[in-house]
């Protein structure tokens, strides 16, 4: 069993992102239908969902990646469709690491910095202790196509979090990662939050979620269908058994595919 | 080990490859757009000569001999051919189409044979409008029957045994370079001066004249490419060796399978035995720099510099530029037939001229600039690939971003273009005011197209970087944004130079004699450089625009 993130309960700061009927449309299919969100500040919100349920439609909207069909989103109160200004306030970990494969980490880094306009001796130092801390120092000077999976998911996690960003959005940010570089990025993540930052994190793996998210949301064919703590989702069950959350997941999930299907008949 | 049922299996994968392949070309309205205006165009241009060319054929009496001229282009189209196909097993085909599929399901012969299928099937595609054609003007000419199966069976021929040699020489290349670290850590650029070397000795041997005997147009009976003429024209009032024609046949049938199945050892132990396949990434993997000092990018494409007074974020994006370029200068491949292409164009108009050394300065002003601009700039979004998402949300403005494409061309196109004009200048013995003109319209132009470049790929991206070295992510230009991009830049410098160099009489006409000619002249040139660099304005804002407007499909 996962120990829980400690405090969850202080979190209730004013909304880091918030999103009122955020619809993405593709032709005839919802790919997100209606998504209402409020994510306080320094918070991390696990958002769940099988694979199609629109996550990561959802976090390229809210990323200014894509524009939505209709419904806004705001980071910090700006419209996710300015880019320009909220850019500045979010950081972006895709699924597959943003990196430029025959560049080195540093000089992968070295770019995230230029473009973001750091301090240059802010940046430096900042690349320095993070690669110190993700165990990079030492292979920051190869470059990025000599690494293993891993290190290239720990280095596109830098570059994520270099600006120090208001709000980041990590899109399975432990996928390829050993269990010991799991637990350091999961330790980032709850000290991220705790110095304010607001972490949006999609997953699969349930037990990173249960361990580190104050709020769980579960997405399902593009709807938002449960949204709770993870305590609170693992108790939800009609009977009131505990159960874990990734039975909880597939019970949601489950419930709602018979729902729709019935809607649909 | 080859499975049972291998050839069924190649087919499949043929079919699924060109199903790929016209897919893609679906998904793209403006290259469907510019592939039919050229067909169109070229088939009414083509249509027409033919036309004129059976007419004429009509009148001439039996026996009429192969003309030597037609034997020659035939054999040059074939090395024409044969270096394309070679190109595009190296832009193309490093690995197989979804290669941990492929490679775990069938063998590799079935893996090569499909490749070669796949190519052939594409190649069949883009031939049967011509081949309509000839068959067409052929059959019309002569009213032989004959010519509805020869032709085509020539022609196909023709396409196999260049496809094959093509891929052989493709693979050969590459397996060498993957056993020779050095070699493919230098390859891109190995490739670029050797093709340089090629056209620059083609140039001089125009140049000086000298034409060995062995090219004399009576001998070219002895190409062996050459014969499929023979094999297309029997059965016609054309004098054809019927020996030479079935000699082709044999031939093109050996070249096939032997090749065929040299193609299958090569690309097997490419893509799978071979020891240095690990490296196919080498010039990727060579050691980076070892310093932070914040100033990694900048020791890693030392000596160039990019300075720093244009702001950290386009100072970054230039820097990257060029380290790409340089960690991988394959990516200029694209670029290499078409400079091919040019030479041999500019050979024969060289052999034609009274002043030949006039032609130089033109080019200078005209090619230079194209080439600052096309080498680093003409596919900015497919570029950054998988990064592209970091990069849009990275907080650079769309002008910074844009002017860090623009600053490698302008940094280091302009001092060579203004070095080529001025030489040009001396060397085609222009008047001092022509050659300062050739340089400032060099110099304009440079600029104009440096903006153009990553303006019109960014118009026209490419991503398919499954298919083209996908590990390194090297995504050549979509063709659509090369043709807009070259028909933009020339058709703008182009008009500039035409106003420049055109003879005193058309201004004559033009201004009725009521401006003098320099004047009427300066006009035309100051206007055409005026439009050109509104044009570049426009592309800059556009560009710009696209990049913060940008969102991913």
């Amino acid at each position: 069993m996962t120990e829980q993130r400690q405090g969850t309960e202080s979190v209730a700061g004013r909304p880091a992102l918030t999103t009122d009927g955020l619809t993405k449309q593709y032709g005839d299919t919802a790919a997100v239908s209606d998504l209402n969100l409020a994510i306080p500040e320094g918070s991390i919100y696990g958002f769940l969902g099988p694979n199609g349920a629109g996550k990561t439609t959802t976090m390229q909207m809210l990323t200014s990646l894509i524009q939505p069909t209709s419904g806004s989103a705001s980071i910090n109160g700006t419209s996710v469709t300015d880019r320009t200004a909220v850019t500045r306030q979010i950081g972006y970990l895709p699924e597959s690491p943003p990196l430029y494969y025959n560049l080195t980490a540093f000089e992968q880094l070295d770019l995230a910095a230029g473009l973001r306009d750091l301090p240059e001796e802010q940046a430096t130092a900042r690349i320095e202790s993070l690669l110190e801390r993700l165990d990079l120092r030492e292979d920051a000077d190869t470059r990025i196509s000599d690494y293993s999976k891993g290190m290239r998911q720990k280095t596109a996690f830098i570059q994520a979090i270099l600006h120090e960003p208001a709000v980041v959005f990590l899109d399975e940010p432990t996928a390829g990662l050993d269990p010991r570089a799991a637990r350091t990025l999961r330790e980032m993540i709850v000290e991220l939050a705790d110095e304010g930052t607001t972490v949006f994190l999609s997953t699969h793996i349930l037990p990173v979620v249960e361990e580190v998210a104050d709020t769980v949301g579960v997405l399902y064919e593009g709807r938002l269908v449960a949204e709770d703590t993870p305590t609170d989702l693992t108790h939800r069950a009609e009977t009131g058994d505990h159960q874990t959350l990734e039975e909880a997941f597939l019970d949601l999930t489950s419930e709602e595919s018979d729902s729709v299907k019935a809607d649909e008949s | 080990m080859t499975e049972a049922n291998w050839m069924r299996h190649s087919v499949q994968l043929g079919v699924a490859g060109v199903r790929q392949t016209i897919r893609g070309l679906r998904r793209n309205p403006y290259r469907i757009r510019l592939l039919a205006i050229s067909a169109i165009g070229l088939g009414i241009f083509l249509g027409g000569m033919g036309v004129l060319y059976a007419l004429l054929l009509r009148t001439l009496d039996a026996p009429i001999s192969i003309p030597g001229g037609v034997r020659l282009g035939v054999s040059a189209l074939w090395v024409g051919v044969v270096w394309f196909f070679s190109q595009r097993t190296l832009l193309y085909w490093r690995q197989p189409r979804a290669e941990a599929f492929v490679l775990t399901t069938v063998s590799t012969r079935t893996t090569a044979a499909g490749m070669l299928l796949t190519e052939f099937f594409t190649a069949c595609l883009v031939l049967v409008p011509p081949t309509v054609l000839l068959v067409g003007v052929v059959g019309y000419a002569f009213l032989s029957p004959m010519s509805l199966v020869l032709v085509p069976l020539a022609v196909g021929l023709f396409a196999a045994t260049a496809l094959v040699v093509g891929y052989t020489l493709g693979f050969a290349y590459l397996v060498i370079a993957g056993r020779s670290r050095g070699l493919a850590n230098q390859q891109g650029q190995l490739i670029v001066q050797l093709v340089v070397l090629a056209v620059v000795v083609y140039l001089v041997a125009q140049f000086f004249g000298g034409v060995p005997a062995v090219w004399e147009v009576a001998t070219f009976v002895w190409l062996p490419t050459s014969w499929l003429v023979d094999l297309a024209v029997l059965g016609t009032p054309v004098t054809a060796s019927l020996s030479r024609a079935l000699a082709g046949v044999l031939g093109s049938i050996t070249v096939i399978g032997g090749g065929s199945l040299v193609v299958e050892r090569l690309a097997g132990a490419y893509w799978v035995a071979d020891p240095g396949s690990a490296t196919r990434e080498s010039d990727d993997t060579a050691t980076g720099t070892r310093t932070h000092d914040g100033e990694a990018l900048a020791a890693g494409i030392s000596p160039l510099v990019i300075p720093g007074f244009v702001g950290r974020p386009t100072q970054r994006v230039a820097q990257v530029v060029l380290l790409r370029l340089r960690r991988a200068p394959r990516r200029l491949l694209f670029l290499v037939t078409l400079v091919v292409s040019l030479g041999i164009y500019l050979g024969v108009i060289y052999t034609q001229l009274a002043e030949p050394l006039s032609l130089v300065s033109v080019v200078c002003a005209l090619f230079v600039p194209w080439l600052a601009g096309a080498a680093f700039g003409l596919n900015p979004l497919g570029d950054d690939g998988a990064v592209l998402p970091a990069t849009l949300t990275s907080s650079i403005s769309g002008r910074q971003y844009v002017r860090g494409f623009m600053l490698p061309g302008l940094l280091y196109g302009l001092p060579i273009t203004v070095l080529c004009t001025l030489l040009g200048s001396v060397v085609g013995s222009y008047p001092l005011g022509v050659g300062v003109g050739f340089v400032v319209v060099g110099v304009v132009l440079t600029v104009v197209a440096v903006v153009l470049a990553p303006a019109i790929g960014m118009r026209f991206p490419r991503f398919s970087s499954v298919t083209i070295s996908q590990g390194s992510g090297i995504v050549p230009p979509s063709m659509t944004a090369i043709i807009v991009y070259s028909l933009a830049v020339g058709l703008l410098g182009g008009g500039v130079l035409f106003a420049l160099l055109a003879p005193a009489g058309v201004y004559e006409v033009v201004t009725n004699g009521v401006v003098p000619v320099g004047w009427a002249r300066m006009s035309g040139v100051v206007g055409g450089l005026g439009v050109a660099v509104m044009v570049a304005k426009w592309g800059y804002a556009a560009a710009a625009r696209r990049f913060e407007q940008y969102t991913i499909v």
